[in-house]
């Protein structure tokens, strides 16, 4: 007969407990709890065979790490409100929990992850936890509501606020179902998704930094909407919608082709790939051109001037950070909600999107405490807005027998995008839009090395398109599709556009 | 309700340093306790009136180092002054976790705190907590290698 352990500990608790006491140590002051094992607890899983002892200890050594703060800095008092008090309205404390709504009216049950419930409350419950925190983290940070004093989390639980955000549970769920099933292995990779309303600028759905293979995304972190990354080719439909606003047709040419080197502000030498597509003395027309040819990219941008192509994306409400480049090439920091915003604008006709997730917080007796500004206004011309989504519509399609986006296609819905993958790659990325929704999908190796996925060659058309086409179609189930339609045709032979002298430089040979 | 700032900190200042310490390091834990704490001070007329002013200190410390860029090995990776041994991995994989995970795991289980105080310092329910204890454990077993026994 085998007799069974009766409190069977595992190396990983036994390590966990000796790492406390490491721990301990480290951080210079009692911090651990006074615990002694005894017996399992059946009803609490998790700290079975726990039992707190004494806690005499702490206050000793708290009182001490108190003097060294006191010690250590010059401190005033300040009666004044702190900084995340800024307000609309005051909030009066009522004693009835605070309730969040998703875009269907449903209550989102995230403001509390509650396992007492049925499976599927639960699992709702947990995937909408990450949004609802970053809700929170969006009253206090823009100053929606006048605290009065009292901490978010008290308000939030005794102020009885109805709080209504773009929210879509569905959705939510199809994008972690999406990421957990895709080919992205998980280890260090990890993978961000927003979905913006392309008429409205609800933000639908938002992951952080989810762990493949799990439904495990970050409750905390909020990389959608805070980690700026380079745009890379994504940021060509900017540069492109800035050349249409100024004139350029896509029936006119750049007077240069092949591949191009130019000096940064620094004065190095920046090599980019040529165009793979016309002869070399000249590209096709722009209109036919891709955005993953950097030279194209480069030299439209050029020749429509940075300061131009700066403005375009500010009224696209991209909150560009500019860096050491004298082209508008995609090296731009951008946040991936924006980018999806600024996509959202193309396929809404020109209409400024901006992406929001809450659009309005009510008090108990149903006043509005805060409201968000729903005036859409035209930043570009509709036709503008027409070429660029037909170019990346191409670029999905493949019209022209190229592109890099194909694996993002849909099978009832028109769908426009852009792929981006960085040098190594340590990031690769596809951002595009059906008519109703814009999402935009990154998959990033946390540890910056090189992605690996065996048998795919790593780019955002092999590993981002892919996830954003299964994600796309999941949420598109029950949305009738409806197409791209050109405003008005326009009829140009096209022209020849110069790029000023001066700026490009030879290109470098192999061996230097 | 606590009068004096000074007998708050006796009272729940180690809880909030622990907090801070499991979610980012004995370094940048204690720098943020440091710093939550002096918020704490400078605004205590605000704060004694909270129902739990401990959880909010906590987000103030957390959102001192959100924006922070956290070095690698910000966790001690091997005993100090003859402790007792563990897993050389487990920190690494600890700074695996997200910071949620980590902060539930490290403050019940490697520091022993009840389930229904740790929650408290975090500001969370009990039941978000056990969430993300589960899933800090279970993928630290698969980081480590190890089989589950009694979870």
């Amino acid at each position: 007969m085998t007799f069974k352990n009766e409190n069977p500990r595992d190396d990983l608790f036994k390590d966990l407990e000796a790492f406390g006491e490491t721990l301990e140590t480290s951080s210079g002051a009692q911090i651990r709890s006074k615990v002694v094992h005894v017996k399992k607890k059946q009803d609490d899983p998790i700290t079975k065979g726990r039992v707190r002892k004494s806690r005499t200890l702490l206050v000793g050594s708290a009182l001490a790490m108190f003097a060294v703060v006191i010690a250590g800095l010059t401190l005033v008092k300040n009666d004044e409100a702190p900084s995340d008090d800024i307000a609309h309205e005051s909030v009066e404390l009522i004693g009835e929990a605070s309730t969040v709504y998703a875009i269907d009216g449903s209550v989102i049950e995230g403001y509390v992850v509650d396992d007492s419930e049925d499976e599927e409350t639960r699992v709702r419950s947990e995937n909408a936890e990450p949004f609802v925190r970053l809700v929170e983290q969006k009253i206090v940070d823009d100053g929606l509501l006048n605290l009065k004093g009292s901490s978010l989390a008290e308000v939030l639980q005794s102020g009885g606020l109805k709080i209504y955000t773009g929210y879509n549970p569905d959705f939510q769920a199809a994008a972690l179902t999406s990421i957990k099933n895709s080919s992205v292995p998980p280890g260090d990779n990890s993978v961000d998704l927003v979905t913006v309303d392309t008429e409205t600028g609800a933000i639908n759905a938002l992951v952080s930094r989810q762990i493949p293979a799990t439904q495990d995304a970050s409750v905390t972190e909020n990389s959608v909407m805070e980690h700026k990354r380079k745009a890379g080719d994504a940021f060509g439909p900017v540069i492109y919608a800035s050349a249409l606003e100024s004139g350029v047709t896509s029936q006119d040419s750049i007077a240069a082709g092949g591949p191009c080197a130019f000096k940064t502000a620094s004065g190095d030498v920046n090599k980019l790939v040529g165009s793979s597509y016309g002869p070399p003395e000249r590209a096709g027309s722009i209109g036919e051109e891709l955005f993953s040819n950097k030279c194209f990219a480069a030299r439209l941008g050029l020749f429509v001037g940075k300061d131009t192509v700066s403005k375009t994306a500010e009224l696209l409400g991209l909150d560009v950070e500019t860096v050491d480049t004298v082209l508008p090439i995609g090296e731009e920091l951008i946040a991936p909600v924006d980018l999806t915003g600024a996509y959202a604008s193309f396929a809404n006709g020109g209409k400024k999107v901006t992406p929001w997730m809450i659009d309005r917080i009510e008090d108990p007796y149903g006043e509005v405490l805060y409201e968000r500004e729903k005036e859409m206004m035209q930043i570009l011309n509709s036709q503008t807005a027409y070429e660029v989504t037909k170019k990346l519509y191409d670029n999905v399609a493949q019209t022209n027998g190229m592109g890099t986006g194909r694996r993002a296609g849909m099978e009832n819905h028109q769908v426009a995008g852009q792929t981006a993958t960085d040098a190594q790659p340590t990031s690769v990325s596809f951002a595009g839009y059906t008519k109703q929704k814009a999402t935009t999908v990154i998959v990033s190796n946390d540890e910056g090395v090189r992605i690996e996925i065996e048998g795919v060659n790593p780019f955002g058309g092999t590993i981002a398109a892919p996830l954003w086409a299964d994600y796309m179609e999941k949420i598109h189930k029950n949305i009738d599709p409806i197409d791209f339609i050109e405003p008005k045709p326009v009829e140009d032979e096209g022209k020849l556009l110069e790029i000023p002298n001066g700026v490009e430089v030879e290109y470098p040979s192999t061996s230097e | 309700m606590y009068v004096t700032f000074e007998t708050f900190i006796e009272n729940n200042g180690a809880q909030l340093r622990a907090g801070l310490v499991a979610a980012f390091g004995p370094n940048i834990g204690v720098e943020a306790a440091a710093d939550a704490m002096a918020y704490g001070w400078e605004n205590w007329d605000r704060l004694k009136k909270m129902k739990n002013p401990t959880g909010y200190l906590y987000r103030v410390g957390q959102t001192s180092v959100r924006r922070q860029t956290k070095p690698q090995g910000y966790l001690p990776a091997k005993p100090v002054n003859d402790g007792p041994s563990f897993e050389p991995q487990l920190a690494p994989s600890l700074e695996g976790l997200t910071e949620s995970q980590r902060v539930a795991v490290v403050l019940v289980h490697a520091l022993g705190w009840p389930l229904g105080e740790a929650a408290v310092v975090l500001d969370i329910s009990v039941s978000s907590l056990r969430a993300h204890i589960q899933r800090g454990l279970e993928k630290l077993r698969v980081a480590l290698k190890v089989d589950a026994h009694d979870i």
